[in-house]
C-alpha cells in the first residue's frame, strides 16, 4: 500500500473536511470573528486531521503487512481465514465472512473430488485384482498344454500383464510411499526376475548379454523389478530389425552402483531426450509405434525419484539407447 | 505322494492348478465347503495349503489364523493384490510364503517344493532320474549308463532334466526354452539346437546314439 493509494482511498474524507472548513469559515466571518482565531482553529483542525491520517495509515499498513506474512507462511493459502482473527472494521468483517463461506464451499468441492479420486483408484486396484484371475488361469493353461498351440499367445499375455501392472503403478503413483519397503536387494536377482517375467517377449526378439552382477543395493525389489521391466519392454518395442542386442551390466563409481541397460535399437532423437520422462510424451518413435503410451518412462522416473535412485537416458538416433540407474550408497 | 489343498474360489484356476500340480506328482484336494475349512483340513490332512486371500465367506487371513490355532501345515498365500500390506499380514498371521497372481507356474512349483523339503527334511526328490537304464544325476550333472559316465554342462543337465521328467512323451522345444529361461539360462533357438547336438555326441560316445528322438517341428523325446 503506497501513500498515494491510501490518500486516493480517503478522498471522500478530504472533500468532506474541506467543505466543512469552508462552511465554518464562512459562518465565523459572517458573525464577525477576527481572522486570527479563525486561522488558529483551522490549523488545529488540519493538524488533528493529519495526525489521525498518519496514525491510521501506519496502522493499516502494519495490518496488511501482517496478513501478507500470514498468507506467505501458509502452505494451503485458502486456509487464511482459519488462522487470522476476525477483523475490526464492518466492511472487513463482511468480506471476512464471505471469504469463510467461499472457503467452506471450496473445501466441500475438494473433499468430493478426493473421494471420487480415491474411489477411482480403488476401482483400478480392484480391476487389476480381477483381471489377474483370468491371466493366472491362462498362464496355468499354457503350462498344462502339451500341444504347444498356446505358445504364440504367451507373447501377448506378457504384454497384457505389463500394461496391467503399469495401470496399477500409475494409479498408485501419487501415494506410493505406503507401499514401499526399502531393503537390501541383490541386483542380479531383480534383473533375472524381470527377464523371466518377460521371457516370451524377449525370446526370439533380442539377444541377451547379462553380465555377472554381484552388487547389492538398497531398494524396493518389486518397484525395481517393475522399472527394469519397463526398460526391457522399451528395448523390445524399439529394437532394430536385425541382430538386436540387450546388455545389462553393473559398474561401481565413487561408491555408487550403476546399473546399465543398453540396447542397439532405433534410439531417440537428441531433441527429444530432455522430454522422455514427461507424462504422456511419446516422441517420434511413439508416433511411429502406435502402442506407445508415454507412461512407461514417466513411471520409472517417478518411482526412481521416490526410491532415491537417479535415472538417466543417453543415446542417439540409430545408435541405441542406454538407461542408467544410479544407486547411491548409504 | 504329497497332498496339496487348494483353497481358491475361481473354478477355472482350480481346474488348471490341480492339473498342473497333478502333472508334477502331487495329489490335490479341495475343501468341501468354505464354512468347514478347518475341519476339512483335519480330515484330509494335506502337506501344504495354497490359500487365496479373497474368498467368499471369510477372507484368507481369517482362515489362516483359524488354521494356525491347531495346525502347523505350511501355507502359501496366493493373491491378485500386489501390496506389501497383504504380504505383511499374511506372513505375520503365520503364512509361510506369498505369491501374487498372475504368477509364473514354475515359481509356484519351486516354492511348494522348497516348503515341502523344509517340512519333511528330505533332500530334493528329483536329484536322480532314470529312464531305460540311463541315470541322470542332477546335483552333479552326470549321466550314467552301464558303468559309463559323461559330464554335462549346466544347460545340458537342465535340458536332459526336461526330457527325463517327461519321458515317453514329446517335450516341446518351447517348454525346454521356458524351463531354461526360468533358470536364468537365456539362450536362443539356435543355441538350443547346438546343445542338443552336443548332448547327442556325448551320448553316442557311451553307446546311446539314438537316445534322443527328434520330433520335427515340435520337440524331442526320449
Amino acid at each position: 500500500m503506497t501513500i498515494k493509494k491510501y490518500l486516493k482511498n480517503n478522498v471522500s474524507l478530504f472533500i468532506l473536511h474541506v467543505l466543512c472548513m469552508l462552511a465554518f469559515v464562512l459562518y465565523l466571518t459572517i458573525i464577525g470573528v477576527d481572522r486570527l482565531p479563525i486561522g488558529i482553529i483551522l490549523s488545529i483542525w488540519v493538524m488533528v486531521l493529519m495526525t489521525w491520517l498518519i496514525y491510521s495509515y501506519l496502522k493499516q499498513k502494519r495490518h496488511f503487512h501482517y496478513l501478507q506474512s500470514v498468507i506467505d507462511s501458509l502452505e494451503k493459502k485458502y486456509l487464511i481465514t482459519q488462522v487470522t482473527p476476525l477483523p475490526e472494521g464492518l466492511n472487513e468483517q463482511f468480506y471476512f465472512t464471505l471469504l469463510r463461506q467461499a472457503e467452506k464451499s471450496m473445501m466441500e468441492e475438494i473433499t468430493s473430488i478426493h473421494h471420487a479420486h480415491a474411489d477411482y483408484r480403488e476401482y483400478i486396484e480392484q480391476w487389476v485384482h480381477e483381471i489377474n484371475g483370468p491371466l493366472t488361469s491362462l498362464k496355468l493353461k499354457y503350462e498344462n498344454d502339451k500341444s504347444g498351440v498356446l505358445y504364440p499367445v504367451m507373447f501377448e499375455i506378457e504384454q497384457i500383464e505389463n500394461y496391467v501392472e503399469q495401470a496399477l503403478y500409475f494409479a498408485r503413483s501419487e501415494n506410493v510411499d505406503k507401499d514401499c519397503l526399502i531393503k537390501q536387494v541383490k541386483i542380479c536377482e531383480v534383473v533375472n526376475a524381470a527377464i523371466v517375467k518377460n521371457k516370451h517377449l524377449l525370446r526370439n526378439t533380442l539377444n541377451l548379454d547379462i553380465q555377472p552382477m554381484t552388487e547389492t543395493v538398497y531398494s524396493d525389489s518389486k518397484w525395481l523389478e517393475f522399472i527394469i521391466g519397463q526398460i526391457i519392454i522399451n528395448a523390445v518395442k524399439y529394437r532394430s530389425e536385425a541382430n538386436s542386442l540387450l546388455s545389462i551390466y553393473t559398474e561401481t563409481q565413487n561408491n555408487d552402483v550403476l546399473l546399465g541397460i543398453e540396447d542397439n535399437g532405433i534410439g531417440i532423437l537428441p531433441s527429444e531426450l530432455p522430454r522422455i520422462f514427461d507424462k504422456g510424451f511419446t516422441g517420434m518413435n511413439g508416433r511411429n509405434n502406435k502402442q506407445s503410451t508415454g507412461l512407461g518412462l514417466y513411471l520409472c522416473k517417478q518411482l526412481c525419484d521416490k526410491l532415491g535412485h537417479e535415472i538417466t537416458v543417453i543415446g542417439a538416433q540409430g545408435k541405441g539407447t542406454t538407461v542408467i540407474i544410479r544407486f547411491c550408497k548409504g | 505322494m504329497q497332498k496339496i489343498m487348494v483353497i481358491e474360489d475361481d473354478s477355472k484356476i482350480c481346474a488348471e492348478l490341480s492339473k498342473l500340480l497333478q502333472n508334477n506328482g502331487y495329489q490335490v484336494c479341495f475343501p468341501v465347503s468354505y464354512d468347514s475349512i478347518v475341519t476339512d483340513i483335519e480330515n484330509m490332512n494335506p502337506h501344504i495349503i495354497l490359500l487365496d486371500i479373497n474368498l467368499p465367506v471369510s477372507d484368507g487371513f481369517t482362515i489362516c489364523s483359524n488354521i494356525r490355532c491347531n495346525s502347523k501345515t505350511p501355507i502359501i498365500f496366493v493373491t491378485g493384490r500386489k501390496s506389501d500390506m497383504d504380504e505383511l499380514s499374511s506372513i505375520s498371521l503365520g503364512g509361510d510364503d506369498f505369491i501374487t497372481k498372475p504368477y509364473n507356474p514354475a515359481i509356484l512349483l519351486a516354492k511348494i517344493n522348497r516348503l515341502l523339503q523344509r517340512v519333511s527334511n528330505t533332500s530334493d526328490k528329483y536329484t536322480t532320474l532314470s529312464y531305460k537304464d540311463v541315470l541322470l544325476d542332477i546335483t552333479t550333472g552326470r549321466l550314467i549308463y552301464k558303468n559309463h559316465t559323461i559330464e554335462l554342462t549346466k544347460t545340458e543337465t537342465k535340458i536332459m532334466y526336461c526330457l527325463f521328467s517327461n519321458s515317453g512323451n514329446i517335450t516341446l522345444r518351447e517348454k525346454i526354452m521356458d524351463s531354461l529361461w526360468n533358470n536364468n539360462i537365456y539362450i536362443d533357438d539356435n543355441t538350443l539346437s547346438v546343445n542338443i547336438t552336443r548332448i547327442r555326441e556325448k551320448l553316442s560316445s557311451i553307446g546311446l546314439p539314438d537316445f534322443i528322438i527328434t520330433k520335427r517341428g515340435r520337440g524331442y523325446m526320449i
